[in-house]
């Protein structure tokens, strides 16, 4: 059940003891404030492994092996990023740790650096070993006070132990770590805009390419890793390539700490193989505590997965084909009391409120998507807002200059196709189906809406 | 204006509402500078603009909007301008070298000073790090700074999607009530401000409320006016001292 016996985590992130424990198994038993301690649980031996026999080439292969793929919410290859990296000549590289947990409900990175801040470190400095860099940034949002205290204590340690800093043990690898303080806005987690707010400007994303690996901070190749993939690769070297594929899926191997909340028994992070039904990780967490009407899989970019679609793999492909995705690992379990119209403008609203507002598209035509689901909430819709949310939803995530305006219609979209007779039902007679909702008392309309229900397939990127 | 004779029907669709998002875009590009506007977007939220360069950054209403602050004139622009040591800030500036990627670090240290970022402290950041002051504003307000103080107790109340789907709303429903203010607002008597925020990242102790630092979680409605009890019950008999630092505005 819950582990949470004094592990050192602040209150907020309860670890789930189910699924398969690796990054998490640490956490509780390691003291975080101690480089022996985690020395003495096999730690930095995949550093010493790469520096001392792998070396760079051979690290990137190893990490090409076990199909790494980027925890962040791309699933980009790692190995392939690295080498993007390293490609090219350049007098100075540098390597980001994204710690910036951009959606609060996402607590996957902040157990990792709370639990376990040298897991984490171990990988930031294998990553800067492959890819040629002798600096890295550990960006941590400014909120996460424990987090940043332990990870400057544990970098000060590691440079004592000459882990970290000058000549790390007697070789000629060298790397510089620092901890930034980031600001806790939702985009500010995009790597494009984290590298802005790194150079003093505002927190917006910027036209890719070129991509950060090419053209990064003050112009040099920079890595930027979410800290979970991270803290995986100073895993994948400490054990081997073959254990970390030895669960997963085909495509995406190894596991992922999802968050998941809601209506469930026992709301926190569980670690899970990638490739596992959705449902089963509801399952792990004690179950929903009603009947489970929808799972919002992804946070604001995500999508809902109603009854039928709980079976889907837990995995990148499966989940983008039904209109959700695995963001940063959130899991939002809905049960029949929740209206999913009301849920829908939530999530939309969220994204909108924290679009930085540099794409038009973004800022305005998330906003217009809010007003026209409080017209249908408040049951005086337009003829035509159907087509309205349909449209200008294609129109956002076509002009999208970064994944939070491109994903977030999802969670409108995924809602209304696989709950249209919540919208039509809140449309014309102002009733909630699931009761939620205080809707004011309207005359229903005399002609039934248009085009409420999904029209026939025409795309094929129209979500089920 | 006199001798006018244009019509903007940008402003309105054809079901009548209002569709201007007062984003300036339009006054930026008139070549003869004949649009001037300052306004409130649709749901007075927060507004976020796009980058300097393509907006006119010398206007002061651009910067405050820009700041994600209403663009008309404050209710109480003296508040704003409020007085801010500004040697101290200096120091603050320099201490980080004025490194530009410090901004962040610095922008935190006037805060947990004033509760807030007043804009001569602002002024005198930019003047140090030779960043556009309208940036400045921009970076502190998409930064989740608070860039109005906050009257008394900040109560702020989690609108995370972990607090909204484990009773968060009644929980601000409650807090609402017992305060009689909208989030955002202060009470008429100073003692509390309330506001709602995303960001307090509750986790397993949702619905979770913060009162100035402390964070309380799971808190059910009752508990939550049981808490602002506890604090005016402090405040009362603490009223002859000096009220905390925070709220050290007289
Ligand atoms: C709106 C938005 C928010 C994001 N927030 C985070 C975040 O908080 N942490 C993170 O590691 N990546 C975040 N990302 C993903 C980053 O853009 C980037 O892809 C990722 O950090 C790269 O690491 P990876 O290669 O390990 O996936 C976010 C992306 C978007 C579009
Ligand atoms: S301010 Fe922006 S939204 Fe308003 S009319 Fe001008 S361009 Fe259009
Ligand atoms: S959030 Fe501004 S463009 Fe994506």
């Amino acid at each position: 059940m819950a582990a949470n016996p004094g592990n050192g985590l602040s209150p907020q992130i309860r670890l789930l003891a189910e699924g398969e424990q690796r990054l998490l198994a640490g956490i509780g038993h390691v003291d975080p404030d101690n480089t022996a301690s985690y020395r003495d649980h096999g730690g930095y031996s995949g550093l010493e492994r790469a520096v001392a026999h792998l070396g760079a080439e051979g690290v990137v292969e190893e990490i090409s092996q076990a199909r790494l793929r980027g925890r962040g919410g791309g699933g980009y290859p790692t190995a392939d990023k690295w080498r993007g990296a390293r490609a090219g000549s350049a007098d100075r590289r540098i390597v980001i740790a994204n710690l910036m947990g951009a959606d609060p409900t996402a607590l996957g990175d902040r157990a990792l650096v709370e639990g376990n801040p040298h897991l984490v470190l171990e990988g930031v400095l294998i990553a800067a070993f492959a890819t040629g860099a002798s600096e890295a940034i550990l960006a941590v949002r400014r909120d996460w006070k424990v987090a940043i205290a332990r990870l400057k204590a544990a970098i000060a340690d590691a440079e004592r132990s000459r882990f970290a800093g000058y000549l790390v043990m007697g070789t000629d690898f060298s790397c510089q770590v620092s901890v930034w303080e980031g600001s806790g806005a939702l985009v500010a987690g995009e790597e494009t805009a984290l590298l802005a707010a790194l150079a003093g400007d505002r927190g917006m994303p910027v036209i890719r390419p070129p991509y950060p690996t090419q053209r990064g901070l003050w112009g040099a190749p920079t890595t930027i890793h979410n800290g979970e993939t991270l803290a995986h690769v100073a895993w994948i070297l400490s054990h081997s390539a073959e254990a970390f594929a030895s669960v997963g899926s085909e495509a995406s191997p190894g596991t992922r700490l999802v968050s998941i909340y809601g209506r469930v028994v026992e709301p926190g992070v569980v670690e899970v193989p990638l490739g596992m039904p959705v449902g089963e990780v509801v399952r792990l967490a004690g179950g929903a505590t009603g009947t489970v009407k929808a799972v919002f899989v992804g946070g604001p970019g995500g999508g809902a997965l109603a009854e039928p679609e709980l079976s889907t793999p837990y995995d990148y492909e499966p989940l983008r084909e039904a209109g959700a995705g695995i963001g940063l690992g959130q899991m939002l379990v809905t049960d029949t009391a929740t209206c999913m119209v009301d849920t829908a403008r939530f999530f939309l609203d969220w994204s909108a409120r924290e679009a930085c507002g540099k794409a038009v598209p973004c800022r305005i035509g998330t906003r217009r998507l809010v007003e026209a689901l409080d017209r249908v909430l408040a049951a005086t819709p337009r003829p035509n807002d159907f087509t309205l949310l349909r449209e200008l939803s294609r129109k956002v995530t076509d002009t999208a200059l970064c994944n939070l305006e491109a994903r977030a219609p999802g969670p409108m979209l995924t809602t209304l196709a696989r709950f249209a007779d919540e919208y039509r039902a809140h449309a014309e007679r102002g009733e909630c189906l699931a009761g939620a909702c205080r809707v004011p008392e309207v005359p229903p309309l005399v002609t039934p809406l248009p085009d409420v229900e999904p029209a026939a397939p025409a795309s094929s990127n129209e979500p089920r | 204006p006199e001798r006018w004779r244009g019509r903007l029907d940008l402003i309105y669709d054809p079901f009548g509402e209002h569709k201007c998002e007062v984003c300036f875009q339009c006054a930026q590009v008139c070549p003869v500078e004949a649009i001037d506007m300052s306004g409130f977007d649709s749901q007075g939220n927060r507004i976020r603009y796009g980058m300097p360069e393509i907006y006119d950054e010398r206007r002061d209403p651009n910067a405050y909007r820009r700041a994600g602050l209403p663009a008309r004139p404050m209710r109480n622009p003296a508040r704003w301008g409020d007085p801010v040591d500004e040697g101290w800030v200096g120091e603050v500036v320099d201490g980080f070298g004025a490194r530009p990627e410090a901004l962040v670090a610095m922008f935190t240290a006037v805060q947990e000073r004033y509760g807030y970022l007043p804009e001569r402290a602002l002024r005198v950041i930019s003047d140090r790090t030779t960043i556009h002051w309208a940036q400045v504003f921009g970076a502190a307000g998409l930064g989740g700074f608070r860039l109005l103080p906050a009257e008394g107790h900040l109560v702020t109340a989690c609108t995370c999607a972990a607090c909204r789907f484990s009773g968060g709303e009644a929980v601000l429903a409650a807090l609402a009530d017992e305060l009689g203010v909208a989030p955002g607002e202060s009470t008429p008597d100073g003692a509390f401000t309330l506001e709602t925020s995303p960001d307090l990242a509750a986790g397993a102790i949702a619905p979770a409320i913060r009162i100035d630092t402390l964070i309380y979680g799971p808190v059910t409605p009752e508990q939550a006016r049981h808490l602002l009890g506890e604090r005016r019950r402090a405040d009362g008999h603490a009223v002859a001292r000096q009220p905390a630092a925070s709220a050290s505005r007289a």
